[in-house]
Order: C-alpha cells, then structure tokens, then sequence
C-alpha cells in the first residue's frame, strides 16, 4: 500500500466486505443454530480466547519464522551458485524440477517417521515448502545478470566470489525478494497445516481441538485469526521489500519518466 | 565453445542424468547413514515396492481419485476464477470491491478450513471440490485480472478505433494477449491443487493418496510410503505437464511472437 492507494480509500472494498459481514449477522440470526453461530458470537469468543490465540499463534508464527530462516540461509546461497556455475546448474536442474512438484505436506508422514511430531518435524516440513520458491527465483535472478555488469567485475580483478557477493547478489535482489515473499507466504500456510496433521499445539492444533468438540463458533474464530495474522506479515514483508528495494523502483521511476 | 556446444546433451539427456545423480545420492545416504534400512530403505527396495503398487487396483482407484479431485477442483476455479477476473476487468468497481475480501482469504491456509468443512459438507465429493477450488481460485482470479489490466494501451486503442465495444475489446483483444501470464496462474494453482487434495485426504479422507501415504506411515510400511512419495511427485510433474499442453494450444502464437521479436 503506497500513500497515493491510501488516499483513494477503496470504499467499494470496505462496503462490500461490511455487507458480507451483516449478511452473515442476519443469516445467522435468523437460522439461530449452534452450527452457523453469528459474527457477534465469534467475536465475543475472540475476545475471551485472546490470550490463548496469542499464545498459540506465536508457537506457530515462531516455527514458521524457523523454517523460513533455515530455507533462506540453505538456498539463496545454493541459488546464487547454482546459477553462476551454467554448466553444473543445467545438470541439477532437472533435479530440482523433479523434487519440486512434491506436495510439502505429503512429506509430512516422512517427517513424521524421522522426528516424531515434535517442532523438529514441523520445521523440516515448512523448510521444505519455503525453500524452492527462494532457490527457483535465486537461480533464475542470478543467471539474468547482465554479462557487461559481470565483465566490469572480472576487469577490476574480483574474484568469482566477489562477483558472486558484489555484483551478482545486488543485481539479483528484485527477483529474489519475489521468492522471499513466496516463501513467506508458503510458510505460514505450511505451518498451520502441519499443525493440523502433527496435532500438538499452535493454532493448527487449536483448530482441531475446535473440530473435535464441535465448536464451530471456535474454529470459526481460530480461522480468522489466522487470515489476519497472515494479512499482516505478508503486508510486512512487503513493505521490507519496497524499502530494500527503493533504489530498485526508484531507477524504474527514473526511466520510465524518460520515455513518456 | 561452439564444439563443446555440440557436445552437451539434449534436455532430456540431462534430466536422465539428473534422475540417476538423485537415485545416486539416495542410496549413497542409505549406506552411509547407518539407518536400518527399515526406515530408510534402498533404490531397489523402493522401486519393488513400486512396482507392486502399480500392479494393485487398489493403489489405482486411489490415485485415480486423488487427481480427479485435484482436476475437478482445478477446472471449477479456473472458470469461476477467470470468470470474475473478466467482470473486475470490465467494472473497475467490482475489482476494488472484491479486493479486500481476496487479500484476507488468500493467506488463508486451505488445511485450516477442512475441519469446518466436514461440518458444512460431510465428507464426500462436495468437500473434497470446495477445498481444492478455494484453494486454488484466489491465485488464478489475482492473476488473471493483474494480466487483464496490463494490456496493451495500443491494441485497445486500435481495436476502439475500429469500432469494438467494450465487451468485445475485453474478449477479443484484451483476454487473448493476457492469456500466457493467466496460464503462469493456473500453472501455480495446478501445484496448489495437488497439495490441497493430498492435505484434505489426510485430514478427512478414508481414501486417495493422501490416505494411503499417512496409512502407510501410520502401519509403518515405510517401503510403501516412499514408493507412494515419488508417485505423489510424478503426479505433480504430470499435472504441470498437461496444464504446458493446454497452454500450447491456447496461448502459442504468443511464443512464436516472443521468439521473432527476440530474434
């Protein structure tokens, strides 16, 4: 959300969203069930569970925030080398194409067998589903490196891992920070999702408690908490990327301002 | 440089040699890991389990029905998706109205929504479809539409100047040159697809491949579950193929364009 967005405040969204909600309201009203409860009912227990959301909501943001972490220090590096390297990176390739369409929670199971149902076997789950979306776009970035930018390297003499550090990384940014909030985003969804399978606690957990005691309005509360929560952190990440890449959208500014 | 040119390998000359890098690399860490093979079991033994799988009604009548779902759900967000996509592209209203509402579900993860569902849906076909295509329809819509809005200015210009109205310039002009990025959408959703079926058959299902791999886990038939893996992955590979086909015949032209401009 840039400031221009912010001052032409987008009613039709805000109007629309407040009808769907009333129309919920009403609905639930009028049936008056315990298995469609009201948006009053669901906030109230919002409320009353707050601290136990909390709680369990950072359990799962902090293993999601793991695995994201460990997906990130493990592939942007492999990502940058795999696409520097050409003609290493056209035999591995086809690796990575062939382990990349594996669903994340089908190794779930796999997890599972090697780490119980620990944090351990959730991390290793998220790791994998935040890890392809960082290396693909990592490779792809570092190999559109512009050949001039490289040869202005070589030429003052760094060496391949300068280039790697100083010219590549950099030029590479825009793209990477793409697969950065990919991998974010599959992180989180991964990471609630684990918890649903590997039932221990965090909010996935807390969803299938809800489930089981048949608790609609809960897991009703649990589900939006965790849409909001996710709303936030994927509006935070892109604000990191704007500021990491101001440079980046200020040159695109700068010519696309030269050709109009 | 142009000899050695020559001599590299066609592309599926690579993957052959990838695959058998990967197969390597496997058993490699079995032998050297020291894990009993129970757990971890070897090349062989995992292709013989395979093998017997392939030759199991059983094993086809879940996996059939694994990517039915995943094909079924797929196909109702890709209409429903585009669809909308074609209506906040025409009305620049209904986009701004649906905004909101698409950026909170979105982030939403479509395994947290199976428990409500079975409530909602019961746990047959109605499940399974509604999972998969809320899953999928969020990526397809937002990319459809980023594609529609992108358009050329020139093309609708010309197209205005011949006289098309609105409608027609959308579907006409509009639609076919957005159609290779709105293909980049449902290529993502296909992979999401997949996921989101394999989740909810473990979560509520009694049958697909999704039961199956948590079934062999739980009864610790770990050969079995390996074997169950690599099909979970071939279907993937399968899916995006056939999502490449459609892409081929839909949006070709703009490949052979992108290819003469490059040239």
């Amino acid at each position: 959300m840039d400031r221009a967005s912010l001052k032409a405040f987008n009613w039709p969204g805000v109007i629309f969203m407040a009808a769907l909600l009333l129309a919920w309201e009403l609905a639930a009203r009028a049936m008056n069930t315990p298995s469609f409860p009201s948006l009053v009912t669901v906030l109230q227990l919002l409320a009353g569970d707050g601290r136990i959301l909390a709680a369990q909501m950072t359990i799962t943001l902090g293993r999601a925030a793991a695995g994201f972490a460990l997906a990130l220090a493990a592939m942007l590096p492999l990502g940058v080398f795999i696409g520097r390297t050409h003609r290493l990176g056209r035999y591995i390739e086809p690796a990575i194409d062939l382990l990349r369409p594996l669903p994340p929670l089908a190794i779930v199971p796999v997890a599972m067998l090697f780490a119980g149902t620990g944090s351990a076997a959730k991390i290793s789950v998220i790791f994998y589903s935040a890890a392809f979306p960082i290396l693909l776009n990592a490779i792809d970035a570092t190999r559109a490196t512009h050949p001039l930018l490289l040869d202005v390297g070589r030429s003052i003499g760094l060496s391949r891992a300068a280039i790697m550090r100083r010219i590549d990384l950099p030029a590479a940014l825009p793209q990477i920070m793409s697969g950065v909030r990919l991998g974010v985003a599959a992180a989180l969804l991964v990471s609630v999702s684990a918890e649903m399978l590997l039932s221990t606690d965090g909010m996935g957990n807390y969803l299938m408690r809800a489930q089981e005691e048949f608790q609609i309005a809960r897991g009703l509360a649990g589900i939006l908490t965790i849409a909001l929560v996710s709303l936030a952190v994927n509006a935070i990440v892109s604000r990191i990327e704007q500021r990491l890449l101001a440079w980046h959208h200020a040159r695109h500014a700068v010519v696309r301002g030269a050709l109009e | 440089m142009a000899m050695l040119r020559r001599l590299e390998m066609p592309g599926w000359g690579r993957a052959l040699v990838s695959l058998a890098g990967l197969l390597l690399v496997w058993q490699a860490v079995v032998l050297a890991s020291g894990i009993p093979a129970e757990y971890l079991p070897g090349v062989p033994t995992i292709f013989h389990a395979l093998r017997a799988e392939l030759g199991d009604g059983e094993f086809w009548r879940g996996e059939g029905l694994t990517m039915a779902r995943a094909g079924g759900g797929l196909l109702l967000a890709i209409i429903t998706g585009i669809g909308t996509a074609l209506l906040s592209a025409r009305h620049r209203m209904i986009e701004r109205a649906l905004s909101p509402l698409v950026q909170l579900l979105i982030s939403l993860p479509p395994a947290a929504l199976v428990p409500l569902s079975i409530f909602a849906f019961g746990l047959g076909v109605a499940l399974f479809a509604f999972i998969i295509w809320f899953a999928c329809v969020w990526t397809i819509y937002l990319s459809a539409v980023n594609a529609l809005k992108a358009g050329e200015p020139i093309q609708v210009q010309v197209a205005r100047t011949f006289g098309y109205g609105g409608w027609a310039i959308l579907l006409r002009v509009r639609l076919p040159a957005a159609l290779p990025e709105i293909f980049t959408g449902i290529r993502i959703a296909a992979a999401i697809s997949l996921m989101a079926a394999v989740a909810a058959e473990m979560l509520a299902g009694r049958d697909g491949l999704g039961f199956m791999l948590y079934d062999a886990a739980f009864s610790l038939r770990i050969p079995e579950m390996f074997a169950l893996l690599a099909v979970a992955g071939l279907d993937g590979v399968l899916l995006n193929a056939a999502i490449l086909r459609l892409r081929r015949a839909a949006a070709g032209w703009h490949d052979g364009i992108a290819l003469m401009a490059r040239a």
